[in-house]
């Protein structure tokens, strides 16, 4: 079938082409997590961060590294905790006799992507000044503004499970992660594959880059160029909306939300070889998007409701028009 | 009351010693109850054809109903003690079981075996004579209790003749058994009826291949219904009849000798008359041949209800553009469809009535309840604001609930009660998708849009339409399952569809005629899937007729 206006289109098999070779060189350290890996390699081509919330030792520090190694990027990895301060992250400004003058330490958030572990065992203090770069992509110390290289992901973690000690992130800091992800356990298959890979030394050290960052920027910007038809945008703004609107919520998302819909809808038609985002992929991106956005009503919550069941009803209430 | 033994007995052998007692209303009950269980044997043949039930059973069990009527009088007067009348119950199922198992029933195993217990011809032939005695010992009781109870009110009810009304408002003790009795024959009469019907009607529904099998079935059936009409409605007058002739000898009231003896006869004579009249009016409607009438109201009705949703046929050709022959239907399909529209859009508002009003009628009796007892309980009743507060607002939460979802509803039923009026839906014509601004699809995008329209259309009038929230993909996955054979090409057009739909891409004349070649090869797969699981259905029906022949 031959179709016309070829010209005027966006090249996006580029994107699905590079965007398999990450998936399948990320995919050769976490096994059974081809979902998940999606799910990050499209939030870092929608330029913006993941939370994960998930047990410890399921591998989410792999999974960090594994994705910079594949994109050739700049790893760091912080370990919150409450003793943590923002110059820590930030960097620091410390005399050098030699030449008589102030020179600016980076700190581990001057890399491409970062992993900040147990995020919520940190100060909001320091919290704050993570999520401010998360934000602007940029850092403030002594005055002086220092942009972060491109691309920048944060891939922050937090236990679900122990919160003794801790400093819960504020729900409007939450809207600051594009998506939030769970790794999960491994099967048992998978368990046995992870330690016949790990027998001699771990997969994670000959994981090779599949492309540059620089290449990896031109991607991002590629699936801008992603066609949203009028709907399907109208599908997600609907979506968003009805949130705030939803009786068992407190506060809905707000229009980062549909933003980062919107945003993850291009980027996931574009790893589909589509240069078209459908009410699809609006539809898939729901429930990591939307779901740590949302603040249930207490009572709500007694009664055992959680913000997937709320995202699961919007789903199942708001119509897509087949016309 | 003070009353010496003697004069109780002589009033008690009083009371017994009225013929309509004695004889006609224990005969009466015994023919009801032997009517009933014929009825019950003849469905028993239609329903569980496995289990044959003998007709001399019938006769056993009619002949234990009038022992058991006689001997429940016997027991309630002299206050036998329970385990005697379980006794009594004992021996008539034993003498049922000897007299079963040596006309041939269980031959395969001993008389004294437990095998029985799982031979369901010997338990469905069991049924019999313990339906006969429980129902018999019920007619029994309320004898006795219509004798009392008319003794008790002789004076009112002799001034009334009205003693059901005396009975509940006058200050006589009246237990609830004697003022249950009041209406139990009328309830027992109309419920049994209600249950023929019932049986009738499936019977007639389900299983007429089994009914040609048995020639006499339906006059059997209607002789059963005849002797259960007449001996209800004998015992129903001869039950009123019983309680004058109590109160005018309680009453001391002299009645010429006759007079019971013209009331019998000409009750009688009025039930057979009314009986015969019935039998002489047209068959259908007459309840000497039940499961005619039965079939004969529900063919009307059917026909009565028979709408004929105009559901115009899928042309073969997809007509596009200014095609005014497919926007709309005829003036007179428009009109059914908008009385069907709203006939449901009706009952939809009625059931969410219903249902909103037995929410109600729940809350407000556990309130009533919650109350009744903070009444009791003085120092609770601070507590009451907050109960009527809770209420107020569980009301109100369940009504906005249910409005909710009757607008949804009935705007779900209006919206489907439009896509009927209009036999393309959503034609792609001018006006028909409407423009989105800042686009204009061209019209081979239009056409392949319509063509898919076309699809989910014809899908949808054979109950496979897409639910609401479904997308496009979905839609198309799910209905590539459904049919197999045509998944592949329902794949391509529902990505075709997805392009024209949601991109910017220019389709070519050669992707319009290869999605039409596509349409082609689905609408007729489709068509002959439709067709085959017609002729599939029809077979099947067929076979289980063959089935029942052979089996019998």
């Amino acid at each position: 079938m031959m179709l016309q206006g070829e010209q005027s289109r966006p090249d996006v098999t580029v994107v699905q082409k590079m965007g398999q070779n990450i998936i399948d060189s990320v995919n050769q350290v976490i096994i059974g997590k081809s979902e998940v890996v999606e799910l990050v390699l499209l939030a870092l081509l929608s330029e913006g961060h993941v939370l994960i919330e998930d047990v410890p030792g399921v591998g989410k520090t792999i999974l960090a590294r594994a994705t910079a190694a594949s994109l050739g990027c700049d790893f760091n990895r912080i370990q919150c905790t409450p003793d943590l301060l923002p110059s820590d992250i930030l960097g620091v400004s410390i005399y050098d006799p030699g030449k008589s003058r102030f020179v600016f330490q980076p700190g581990p958030v001057m890399a491409q992507i970062v992993l900040a572990d147990e995020i919520n065992r940190a100060t909001p203090r320091t919290q704050s000044s993570l999520l401010e770069c998360m934000a602007e992509r940029q850092i403030t110390v002594d005055g002086k503004t220092r942009p972060l290289s491109r691309p920048f992901l944060v891939m922050a973690t937090q236990n679900p499970v122990e919160y003794e000690g801790t400093f819960p992130l504020p729900e409007a800091q939450l809207d600051r992660f594009f998506i939030k992800i769970s790794l999960g356990y491994p099967t048992e298959a998978e368990e046995n594959e992870i330690m016949i890979r790990l027998q001699h030394n771990h997969p994670v050290e000959s994981v090779k880059a599949v492309v540059t960052p620089e290449k990896f920027v031109e991607l991002q910007e590629l699936i801008k160029e992603v066609y949203v038809e009028e709907s399907v945008r109208e599908y997600a703004v609907k979506l968003t909306q009805a949130t705030r609107g939803h009786k068992d919520v407190l506060l809905g998302a707000s229009p980062r939300g549909s933003l980062a819909l919107f945003r993850g809808g291009q980027a996931l038609a574009a790893l589909r070889g589509r240069d078209y985002a459908i009410p699809d992929d609006i539809k898939r991106l729901a429930h990591p998007v939307l779901g740590h956005r949302l603040i249930l009503q207490p009572e709500s919550q007694l009664r055992g409701m959680t913000a997937k069941h709320v995202v699961e009803e919007l789903l199942h209430t708001i119509s897509v028009e087949l016309d | 009351m003070g009353a010496r033994p003697e004069s109780h007995l002589q009033e008690m052998a009083l009371g017994s010693s009225h013929p309509l007692n004695r004889i006609i209303m224990p005969l009466l009950a015994a023919g009801l109850v032997t009517s009933l269980l014929t009825i019950a044997r003849q469905f028993s043949m239609v329903f569980w054809s496995a289990v044959e039930i003998p007709a001399w059973l019938i006769i056993l069990s009619g002949g234990i109903a009038l022992f058991s009527v006689y001997t429940t009088e016997i027991h309630l007067k002299m206050r036998t003690p329970l385990s005697l009348r379980g006794l009594e119950f004992v021996l008539v199922m034993v003498f049922a079981y000897i007299l079963l198992h040596f006309t041939g029933h269980g031959d395969n195993y001993g008389l004294l075996s437990l095998a029985w217990f799982r031979d369901l011809s010997m338990l469905g032939s069991m049924f019999f004579p313990a339906a006969a005695w429980l129902f018999a010992r019920g007619y029994g009781q309320t004898f006795v209790y219509l004798g009392d109870i008319a003794r008790d009110v002789g004076d009112q009810g002799a001034v009334t003749f009205s003693w059901e009304a005396e009975s509940l408002l006058s200050e006589y003790r009246v237990t609830r058994e004697r003022t249950h009795a009041v209406s139990y024959f009328v309830r027992r009469f109309l419920f049994y009826g209600l249950v023929c019907c019932i049986a009738s009607a499936v019977a007639i529904d389900t299983f007429a291949n089994r009914l040609r099998l048995l020639p006499y079935w339906h006059l059997a059936t209607s002789l059963a219904v005849l002797g259960y009409l007449f001996t209800g409605m004998m015992l129903q007058a001869s039950v009123y009849l019983y309680r004058l002739q109590v109160i005018w000898q309680k009453v001391g009231i002299r009645i010429e000798q006759k007079l019971p003896r013209q009331w019998l006869w000409s009750s009688t004579g009025f039930i057979v008359l009314m009986l015969l009249f019935a039998v002489s009016v047209p068959t259908v409607l007459s309840p000497f041949n039940l499961s005619e009438t039965v079939e004969s109201l529900g063919s009307w009705l059917g026909r009565g209800l028979d709408f004929a949703l105009p559901q115009g046929e899928v042309s073969s050709q997809p007509s596009h553009g200014n095609d005014a022959s497919m926007a709309v239907g005829d003036g007179k399909s428009d009109l059914l469809s908008k009385i069907v529209g709203l006939f449901y859009f009706l009952m939809s508002i009625f059931m969410t009535l219903a249902v909103l009003g037995i929410g109600l009628g729940v809350i407000g009796m556990v309130l009533m309840g919650i109350f009744q007892k903070e009444w009791e309980r003085f120092g609770g009743l601070a507590r009451l604001p907050v109960f009527v507060y809770m209420w107020l607002k569980n009301m109100f939460a369940v009504i906005k609930k249910l409005f909710r979802l009757a607008v949804r509803r009935g705007k779900g039923l209006m919206d489907k009660s439009t896509m009927i009026l209009s036999k393309t839906p959503k034609a792609p014509a001018p006006g028909g998708i409407p423009a989105r601004p800042g686009r204009s699809p061209s019209a081979p995008a239009l056409y392949i849009r319509h063509l898919f329209v076309e699809l989910v259309g014809f899908l949808d009038k054979h109950g496979i339409g897409p639910k609401a929230n479904e997308t496009a993909l979905e839609y198309g996955l799910h209905i590539g399952r459904t049919f197999p054979e045509a998944k592949i090409e329902i794949h391509k057009l529902t990505d075709l569809y997805l392009l024209a739909r949601y991109s910017l891409c220019d389709f070519s004349t050669e992707t319009k005629l290869a999605a039409k070649t596509l349409w082609d090869i689905i609408m007729a797969h489709l068509k002959q899937q439709m067709m085959e699981a017609d002729r599939k259905d029809s077979q099947f029906l067929k076979g289980c007729g063959t089935d029942d022949d052979a089996a019998r």
